[in-house]
This record gives C-alpha cells, sequence and structure tokens, in this order.
C-alpha cells in the first residue's frame, strides 16, 4: 500500500486541464473566506459565471475584515478613505442584510455607519432616533452583535448613538479619539455596562473595568474626578 | 485472543474498509483512516460498508493521495490520544509540538501537485467531506489568486470569461474604485 501510494505520487498528468468554474460552491466559498475582500470585487468575482454566484453569497460577507489593509493602502495612495467606504458599502449590499459583524480602522464616516444601518431591513423609527446633532449618528441596527472601530473620532453622542440603536451589541471596541469621558452620563455608562465585552482604549485613566460592569456609586465617582 | 475482551474500540481501530476507485482499484484502509472522511463514516455507522466502498467519483490515482492524507492526519489524531497519558506535561508539548511541525511539512509537500490534481483533491474531499484536506486545499487557491487580477486568475486557472459585457460592466461599475 505505501509502495504503491509512493509509486502514484509523481504521475499525475501535467498537460490534462480542469475547468475551474466547475468548482464546487462550497469549496469556492471556502477560497473566498480566505481571500481579503479587496481580493473578491478585484479579482475572483471578475472571473466567470460561477464564481460571480459565490462571490454574491450572502454568508460570504457576514463578517466583514480585510486583513492586508496596508497593502491595499499602498496601492491606493489617493482617496484611501473613500475606497475603504466604498468596499464596505460593497460587502454591506453583498452581505444581504446578514452583517453580523463589522471591522474596520481609520475610515468609519456617519455616512457608513448610516449606509449599514440603511441596508437592514430596520425597524427605524425617526422619533426614538436621537436628533441631537452628533458626530456619529447611526441608524438602528438591530443585528450587529460586534462593532470595532479604530481610529475613530467619536464623542459621548456618538457612543450613545451606538449603544441606543443597536441593542444587540455584544461586543463594542473603540480605538480612538474618546476624550469625552467625563462628559459621560451615568444614563450612558449604565447603557455601555450592557456590552458585555466593551474596550474603549482611549481612555488612559484612571483605568476602568467595563468588562465587569459597575458595581457602585463610587466606582462612578472615581471617574469623574 | 484480541478479540474476546478487547472492546468495541479496538475492534473497530483493527476493522478494514476497503475503497473501491472509479476505475475499480481497491484500496484497503482502516477505519480509523477511512473515517476522516465524513461520507465515509456516515456509510460505516449505516453498515453499507461490507464488499467494499464504491467511489464512482475518485479515480484510483487521486484516491491514493487521499489515502495518503487521511492516514497520515488518523495517525496524528491517534498519537495525540495515545500519548497522553505517558508524558509529563512537559514532555507532552513538547512531542505535540513536534507532531504539528511534521504535520505541517507533510501538508506543504503534500501541496506540490499540479493544479489539475489540485482541482480533483478539492472535489473530492468535497465529496467525502474530508473537511482538514477541503481547507488545505482551498488555501493553496486562495493564496495563488490573492492580488492577482481575473486575467491573470483566467489563465493560471484555465478559466473562459462567460459573463456578458454587460455583466462585467455593472460588476467593474459597482466596484469602479478597485480599478482606478
Amino acid at each position: 500500500m505505501d509502495h504503491r501510494t509512493d509509486a502514484l505520487l509523481d504521475l499525475a498528468p501535467p498537460s490534462a486541464t480542469r475547468n475551474w468554474s466547475e468548482l464546487p460552491l462550497d469549496a469556492l466559498l471556502l477560497v473566498f473566506t480566505r481571500l481579503d475582500l479587496s481580493d473578491i470585487p478585484m479579482g475572483a468575482a471578475l472571473l466567470c459565471q460561477s464564481w460571480l454566484v459565490a462571490a454574491k453569497v450572502p454568508s460570504l460577507w457576514q463578517c466583514v475584515g480585510m486583513s492586508s489593509q496596508e497593502l491595499v493602502e499602498q496601492k491606493f495612495r489617493y482617496g484611501v478613505c473613500d475606497l475603504l467606504c466604498a468596499m464596505a458599502m460593497l460587502a454591506v449590499d453583498c452581505s444581504g442584510g446578514q452583517l453580523q459583524k463589522f471591522y474596520r480602522r481609520r475610515f468609519v464616516t456617519a455616512e457608513l455607519l448610516n449606509y449599514i444601518g440603511d441596508s437592514f431591513f430596520l425597524e427605524r423609527n425617526e422619533d426614538e432616533f436621537c436628533k441631537e446633532p452628533i458626530d456619529v449618528e447611526i441608524p438602528l441596527m438591530r443585528q450587529l452583535h460586534t462593532l470595532e472601530l479604530y481610529d475613530c473620532d467619536i464623542n459621548c453622542k456618538g457612543l450613545k448613538g451606538i449603544v441606543d440603536n443597536c441593542p444587540r451589541l455584544e461586543k463594542l471596541h473603540i480605538d480612538g479619539y474618546f476624550n469625552d469621558e467625563l462628559e459621560m452620563d451615568k444614563d450612558l455608562r449604565m447603557k455601555c455596562a450592557r456590552v458585555k465585552n466593551l474596550k474603549l482604549d482611549t481612555w488612559k485613566e484612571p483605568h476602568y473595568d467595563y468588562f465587569g460592569g459597575y458595581s457602585s456609586e463610587e466606582e462612578y465617582h472615581s471617574v469623574d474626578e | 485472543m484480541a478479540s474476546a475482551g478487547s472492546g468495541d474500540e479496538k475492534a473497530a481501530a483493527a476493522a478494514m474498509i476497503t475503497l473501491i476507485s472509479s476505475d475499480n482499484e481497491k484500496f484497503e484502509v482502516t477505519e480509523a483512516t477511512a473515517t476522516l472522511s465524513q461520507t465515509i463514516r456516515h456509510m460505516i455507522e449505516d453498515g453499507c460498508t461490507d464488499g467494499g466502498v464504491p467511489l464512482p467519483n475518485v479515480t484510483s490515482k487521486i484516491l491514493a493521495r487521499v489515502i495518503e492524507y487521511c492516514k497520515k492526519h488518523a495517525t496524528a489524531a491517534a498519537g495525540e490520544e495515545g500519548s497522553s497519558s505517558s508524558f509529563s506535561d512537559a514532555a507532552f508539548l513538547e512531542v505535540d509540538r513536534a507532531f504539528l511541525e511534521e504535520l505541517e511539512e507533510f501538508d506543504d509537500a503534500f501541496l506540490e501537485v499540479d493544479r489539475a490534481t489540485l482541482f480533483d483533491l478539492i472535489l473530492a474531499a468535497n465529496y467525502l467531506d474530508i473537511k482538514g484536506l477541503l481547507n488545505l486545499t482551498c488555501q493553496k487557491v486562495a493564496d495563488s489568486v490573492k492580488g492577482k487580477t481575473p486575467e491573470q486568475i483566467r489563465e493560471m486557472y484555465n478559466i473562459v470569461n462567460d459573463l456578458t459585457p454587460e455583466e462585467e460592466a455593472e460588476i467593474r461599475r459597482e466596484t469602479q474604485w478597485a480599478f482606478e
């Protein structure tokens, strides 16, 4: 058995061709999940019908991320922000309302967040919607459970908008310029505490354990000082 | 004497399954090797492996390679279970690490195939439902596609562009930012 297995190793006919557009959809999806977001619309989706069909499968876009963002930034020196926004919007389109996770870095704009929200079948009620001028006005996103924003300017109102409008949010990581911690009222703090896994990295001092939620007024005051 | 009190597990480990390729070659493999394939595992559970398992979608050449993969990975799985009791934690970790490295080298070498073989391996892994092998082979395709233009990928994989000009224009319009 070993003998025959070894003997067969070198027998692959080099010239035989295969029709790669007939790759099973499951396998194609596995390939696509291993590609960067940018590789799909730029390359793989444009090959042929079957690859295009695979590229449009909503589940592929459920978890939108992009590992080699630096590479893309090198490729596109101009309008990087627009580019990334456009890609994210495409991802949102393709996710067919199934977007559950959203990771992005350095390009999140109010426009984009609105776009994400608009793309879901939202029970959006304008009356409940925070109409005050906030930095990041985001719409109701009932399905979103993970939101990670990097290098993102945000203030209390923006934060409030997020926790108010994403009731299912389990994980919220914000890394950027959040200088409004003194402005946070108790209501907002309580809302933040409901998010199971919350990280606001810019809060330098004092350290506050948001993972465990709130336990006492003393802690609350200590942050204020 | 092994048969009487050895229990189901040992009996199962020793059980052999015959796989029959599309070109009618027979391969005898242990059940542990064969059950890396979920498809075959279900067949065994349903008791329909007597007289061999015909695999009309898999040629002997590809089946031999698939079995080679399964053997290696089945050994790896068995080794992990078997060694845990006889080593201290540190020694076990060491063995574990060496094992994983060896497995990785094996996988790398395993993937040194031409594209037609790679394609056949993907089809076989998909049909036989061997997750590890499917992941491995699809990763290889993904790596080769990364950063390539559609034209380059088409050439590499011999894909005929059957998109209508309208469809192509639409995708390009939607993703215009990617082509500027």
